[in-house]
């Protein structure tokens, strides 16, 4: 291990808390405290994809599959049988670790192409929405239900119920982006590196490339899973509008893109910039879907490497 | 016997998904683009006959310039958008492709939604409902069902007796042996595209023929189609067309027979089970 990198990782992190951190303190209104959740929330799942598709290539177009059936597991099971929202998160998310576990299996047991593993995730993903929609009786389909109120304990009281997510959320991302330095730092992230440069060479020198791939997509689905569970839970009202392909997959992928694949600082990054242009893209309506369009396309034409590999070759700086 | 219109119904349909699909197919096989805003060349054709067609233009008229305008539009879009795809090689190509052609999916998407919001199109053509062996058919189903036909044949035919249709195959199966023979692979890609992207517009026209289109049902019929083409195999056109029919039957009958939503999660189960156990498609390598 390095301890340099690990020394310059665990600064970097720290710096991006502690301006996470300090973000309430200048943005205190109730819609821009919303924002800041959204922004976080967002950036966790997109932390959680990048494990899957930046890190190992497994194209998976479901995150808001994972995350929404999640949210309906854990969200119905309270409601309907008054189990402590608690207790049944840990099953949504568990559920949505074990899905993704399954589908990287079948990728890497069928040896599928990128792209067919992609339709296969996408079909996942329609067959999620559909579902949702057909099972009117338990899901409510598009009216949704209300969930129960999800306890924050002392934090509540102390900074009021939007606060009190946001630094449960900050927690919740130190924990992660901890435990990702460590695991980037040690044999398993050495692995990861030599996947993304050769599958067959990094299996040749003894890499198990088949256990390392699903293991990440069950880590990165378990992120998604609870983030999008707790994604319902703030929300306070649960609709199929909230897992969409549209308004979500397709916003965690250009967050990632954007911020640059397979960086610890890219989904930090990448969720700021577009949390901010969905709030202003927000009032055109049904043209904001022409406008992801455009920005799709344009990242894909012109920016594919993503701004912080762009920032690190153009400034020489040890970015994360 | 109340099931064979819906039969019919479903030929009619399938028929339409196999000619989105047989663009899918070729383009993804010459150049390696999935091309997923493949659906919305269908409703900028469909609606742009449809409302020539409310103008009191011919149909046949309304229906060419349709075509046309999704072809030259298509044409337009590979040499210029599509360029850095094509540059890159392997994984990245098939990646950048896939996700610029989804970013225009969704641009038209979003304007076609806007601009034409929440109206059904229709072509209409002069003529009364048909009774035949005491059943009641749709004329107008039918001649949407017989374009689509003799299109894709007219298709096969140009595919597997033209040079032009040997020079296409070989492509697909060895682009720098067809190099060697003197055949230019980024010229054969340019007319596929013009012409798979004119093929899904006469799709959309036809499904305005048969019933109506909405300008929201783009990402439907892309999608759709690439479960057809995925069914079939995705260098396979025959298989695609048998593919395309199959599932189209199989949908009308299942919406009919319990609704909607379990015959599309049939259709998106088909994809994945076909991905997963039999990666080459319903008839195998076959172009």
């Amino acid at each position: 291990m390095d301890k340099n990198q690990f020394r310059n990782d665990t600064i970097q992190i720290l710096i991006a808390v502690v301006i996470l951190a300090l973000l309430p303190l200048l943005f205190r209104g109730a819609y821009q405290l919303r924002v800041l959740n959204l922004f976080l929330l967002f950036m966790l799942i997109t932390i959680g994809f990048n494990l899957i598709f930046g890190h190992t290539n497994q194209l998976f177009l479901c995150q808001g599959a994972l995350a929404g059936s999640s949210m309906y597991v854990s969200g119905l099971l309270a409601l309907n049988y008054g189990i402590e929202p608690w207790l049944v998160i840990p099953l949504g998310t568990l559920l949505a670790g074990g899905l993704a576990a399954f589908f990287s299996f079948i990728a890497v047991a069928r040896k599928l192409e990128a792209i067919f593993l992609g339709i296969t995730t996408l079909s996942f993903q329609l067959i999620f929405q559909n579902l949702i929609v057909g099972l009117r009786d338990i899901t409510g389909a598009d009216i949704g239900f209300i969930p129960p109120e999800l306890s924050l304990g002392p934090l509540t009281s102390l900074l009021g119920r939007s606060q009190a997510y946001y630094y449960l959320l900050i927690i919740i991302l130190v924990v992660t982006l901890l435990i990702y330095r460590s695991v980037m730092n040690s044999n398993i992230g050495l692995a990861l590196k030599m996947i993304l440069d050769d599958e067959m060479a990094s299996e040749i020198v003894g890499v198990n490339v088949r256990r390392v791939k699903i293991t990440m997509a069950f880590a990165g689905a378990m992120l998604i899973g609870f983030t999008g569970a707790l994604y319902g839970f703030f929300n306070a009202y649960v609709a199929p509008s909230l897992y969409e392909f549209t308004s979500l997959d397709i916003i965690v992928l250009i967050m990632l893109i954007f911020g640059g694949k397979a960086t610890i600082l890219g989904p930090i990054v990448g969720a700021g910039v577009f949390t901010i242009l969905n709030e202003i893209l927000r009032p055109l309506g049904p043209l904001t879907v022409l406008a992801y369009g455009v920005v799709l396309m344009i990242l894909f034409i012109f920016f594919r490497e993503g701004i912080i590999p762009w920032i690190k070759n153009k400034t020489k700086l040890p970015l994360i | 016997m109340s099931y064979i219109p819906v039969i019919i119904d479903g030929i009619v349909y399938g028929l339409q998904l196999s000619l989105l699909a047989v663009g899918i197919t070729l383009i993804f096989g010459l150049g390696e683009i999935l091309n997923l805003s493949h659906g919305e060349f269908a409703v900028i054709a469909g609606v742009t006959a449809a409302v020539l067609n409310g103008v009191d233009v011919n149909p046949f008229i309304s229906a060419l310039v349709g075509v046309l305008l999704a072809g030259v539009f298509g044409l337009i879009i590979e040499k210029t958008i599509l360029i850095s795809a094509y540059k890159a090689t392997g994984e990245t190509r098939i990646l950048s492709g896939m996700f610029i052609t989804l970013g225009l999916g969704f641009a038209l998407h979003g304007y076609m939604a806007n601009q034409f919001a929440l109206v059904s199109y229709s072509v209409r053509l002069p003529i009364d409902t048909i009774e035949f062996l005491g059943m009641v058919f749709r004329p107008t189903n039918l001649v949407a069902g017989g374009i689509s036909a003799i299109t894709l044949i007219l298709l096969m035919l140009l595919l597997k007796y033209t040079y032009f249709g040997k020079a296409v195959r070989s492509v697909v199966q060895n682009e720098i042996g067809a190099q060697l023979c003197g055949i230019n692979p980024s010229r054969i890609r340019m007319i596929i595209f013009f012409i798979g992207t004119m093929l899904a517009g006469l799709a959309g026209i036809m499904q305005g023929l048969s019933s109506t289109i909405e300008p929201e049902v783009g990402v439907q019929l892309t999608i759709f189609a690439i479960i057809v083409s995925i069914v079939g195999g995705v260098r396979s056109v025959t298989g695609t067309i048998v593919a395309g029919i199959l599932l189209g039957v199989v949908y009308s009958l299942v919406s009919f027979l319990i609704g909607t939503y379990i015959a599309t999660i049939f259709f998106l189960l088909a994809a994945a089970l076909t991905i997963v156990f039999r990666p080459e498609g319903l008839l195998g390598h076959k172009v």
